[in-house]
């Protein structure tokens, strides 16, 4: 993947086992969101395969990407500022809905049953997440760790099969990251998930495999503790911190 | 402090919304009976101005999109019933839908190539086409009728109903005009309204929740398109005459005015905006022709920098004042606790960006 004349992501491959939780980490800058990017099809890479459930991501135009129960949450928020928590949430979990112009015009049974269900859907999520009081709220004008919980809700909601989350510990003071790292253990089991964190602990504790990333190449793929001990991942970070 | 509290989804707070809907209703059912025959004329100007805005609005108020060749499709419109029902013997209610169904096709013909295009370059693609409507309505004179343009044949009065000719057309324009807005609440709420405000303030987010951006803009545009034609066939029922000179490149400004007059992307705002730009002219004309210039810029200058929101705006924030909706939660006074310090933007990266009423 390159953008102009930086190439983010070069020969980068590696598979994650469904049900998994793969942690990707790397120093700023390594591609980690730009990976994300690509799998999403938000951006799309010069070369290159990306394969979900045996289907060829890069095949698909964006939006049949989330029918494939992929989602995602944004390292800086995709937040839709004018519409309340709740529809922000209910917006993560409509992918699957057939409300087109024509049925939404006339309003039909199943447009209105539609949006019952998708709001209890949306209500649950809330609850799950504690936002309930904050539901009817417009998502502009909210605390930043709250911001961070609701961008979580909308890509629960999607009852996704493969989950991204790009920093979701960012911005969160310590006593929320161990209740996201709680959250993210009850989704274990339904979803793939994907995290990339700066938030040490949190990746070590959770995740299956870790796959390190520096300057747009793979530098280590392994368990947590095989990928600590990994000479050209402690000269990555060492590296760069120095 | 409102005078009035009432819980959102209440009883009470249905049955004041439908109060109200009930009182605008039978509202605009007296009046033309109340009313001169030349003030009936005026107001069912309104109701086809009403129409073609509340279409805009969605447009601009939902999709973030400026159009500022909506003219076009009214003409187109107007055109359609107009040398339906002058040349065929085709019945004036099916006027209605097709020239929506011409409008529908044309903005969607149009709108698949115009929407890879965005902000300023949409719109001055449709003020293009604004500019092309009136010659080429002077050139097509085997269907238009040229310069000298087109007489319509009018509603006639039904048999069953003991009205005069200009309350009958105001009564049948008031009648689609509800169709009309009430599809246009329709299309505003529930997945697709979020899938509008999404594509407008986190296309991101739109693109990654499932929703085809192309797609739904084309779509909307075009709706925006079939609303202006039913406006415009409205229009033609009502003068009884159409012309090159009543869509004039003014006509799509007037419009446009209408929209942001009266509050983007609302049904009241289309209705007030409406009435604003028949009648804001009528009176400023009486005083001075020049006056109505002035006025019309004004009037756009103080909506924009005070009255965000436009007159329908202006109008919820006084209901506010007098009935506060709250919403239901069950620990009262809970929202309070929350900090609205320490906020975020909340869109993300820029890209997340679009035109922002
Ligand atoms: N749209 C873009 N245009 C140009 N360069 C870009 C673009 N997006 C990312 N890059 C570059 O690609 C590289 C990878 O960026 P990316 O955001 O994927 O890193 P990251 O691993 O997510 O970093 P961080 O930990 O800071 O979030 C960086 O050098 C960045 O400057
Ligand atoms: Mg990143």
């Amino acid at each position: 993947m390159r953008f102009g004349g930086v190439t983010a992501l070069s020969g980068v491959s590696f598979g994650v086992r469904p049900g998994e939780v793969c942690g990707l980490i790397g120093p700023n800058g390594a591609g980690k969101t730009t990976l994300f990017d690509c799998v999403s099809r938000l951006t799309r890479p010069q070369e290159g395969t990306i394969t979900y459930a045996g289907q060829d991501l890069l095949a698909l135009p964006t939006h049949r990407v989330a029918a494939l129960g992929v989602a995602r949450t944004f390292q800086h928020l995709g937040l839709v500022p004018s519409l309340s928590v709740r529809d922000n949430v209910m917006l993560g979990a409509q992918h699957g809905s057939r409300a087109g112009f024509a049925a939404s015009a006339l309003r039909l049974p199943f447009v209105r049953a539609g949006e019952r269900a998708l709001r209890a859907r949306a209500d649950a999520v809330l609850e799950r997440l504690e936002l309930t009081r904050v539901a009817a709220r417009p998502a502009a004008g909210l605390p930043y760790g709250t911001l961070k919980r609701i961008e979580l809700a909308r890509a629960l909601a999607a009852e996704p099969t493969l989950l991204l989350l790009d920093e979701p510990a960012s911005g969160l003071a310590h006593g929320e990251v161990d209740e996201l790292a709680g959250l993210i253990e009850t989704v274990r089991g339904d979803a793939t998930v994907v995290l990339v964190e700066h938030h040490m602990g949190m990746v070590m504790r959770l995740s299956d495999t870790v796959v390190v990333l520096d300057f747009g190449k793979v530098i280590a793929t392994g368990t947590p503790a095989e990928v600590r001990e990994d000479p050209a991942v402690l000269a990555a970070y060492l590296g760069t911190a120095a | 402090m409102s005078l009035v509290t009432v819980v959102a989804g209440s009883r009470a707070h249905r049955a004041l919304r439908w109060g109200t809907i009930a009182a605008g209703t039978a509202v605009a059912l007296a009046v033309p009976f109340n009313s001169s025959p030349s003030l009936n004329g005026d107001l069912t100007l309104v109701l086809c101005y009403a129409v073609a805005a509340a279409g805009l609005g969605m447009l601009v108020g939902y999709a973030g999109q400026v159009s500022l060749g909506h003219g076009a499709f009214f003409a187109v419109g107007a055109y359609t019933a107009a040398a339906l029902l002058a040349k065929t013997d085709l019945h004036w209610l099916l006027a209605l839908p097709a020239a929506a169904a011409v409008t529908f096709a044309l903005g969607l013909a149009f709108g698949i190539p115009a929407l890879r295009l965005r902000g300023i370059y949409l719109a001055l693609v449709t003020l293009a086409l604004a500019v092309a409507a009136g010659p080429v309505l002077k050139r097509a004179e085997p269907v238009t009728g040229g310069v000298s343009g087109l007489s319509v044949p009018q509603p006639p009065v039904p048999g069953w109903l003991a009205v005069d000719a200009d309350q009958w057309l105001y009564l049948l324009s008031l009648a689609v005009t509800g169709v009309m807005l009430l599809i246009a609440v329709n299309l505003t709420r529930g997945s697709l309204g979020r899938s509008l405000l999404a594509i407008r303030d986190g296309e991101r987010a739109a693109r990654t929740a499932g929703i085809d951006v192309a797609r739904v803009k084309t779509l909307l545009f075009a709706t925006a398109g079939a609303y202006a034609g039913v406006g415009g066939a409205l229009f033609a029922f009502a003068l009884g005459f159409v012309a090159p000179e009543s869509f004039t490149l003014l006509l799509s400004f007037t419009l446009l005015s209408a929209v942001v007059v009266g509050g983007l992307g609302t049904v009241a705002g289309a209705v007030l905006g409406a009435l604003f730009v028949v009648f804001v002219p009528q009176y400023a004309g009486e005083v001075d022709q020049a006056l109505t210039g002035i006025i019309y810029g004004g009037a756009l200058i103080a909506v924009v920098y005070l009255l965000p929101g436009g007159a329908a705006g202006l109008l919820r924030r006084l209901r506010r004042r007098l009935i506060d909706v709250v919403e239901p939660t069950p620990q009262r006074g809970d929202n309070d606790a929350v900090p609205t310090s320490d906020t975020a933007p909340v869109g993300g990266q820029p890209a997340a960006g679009g035109v922002r009423p």
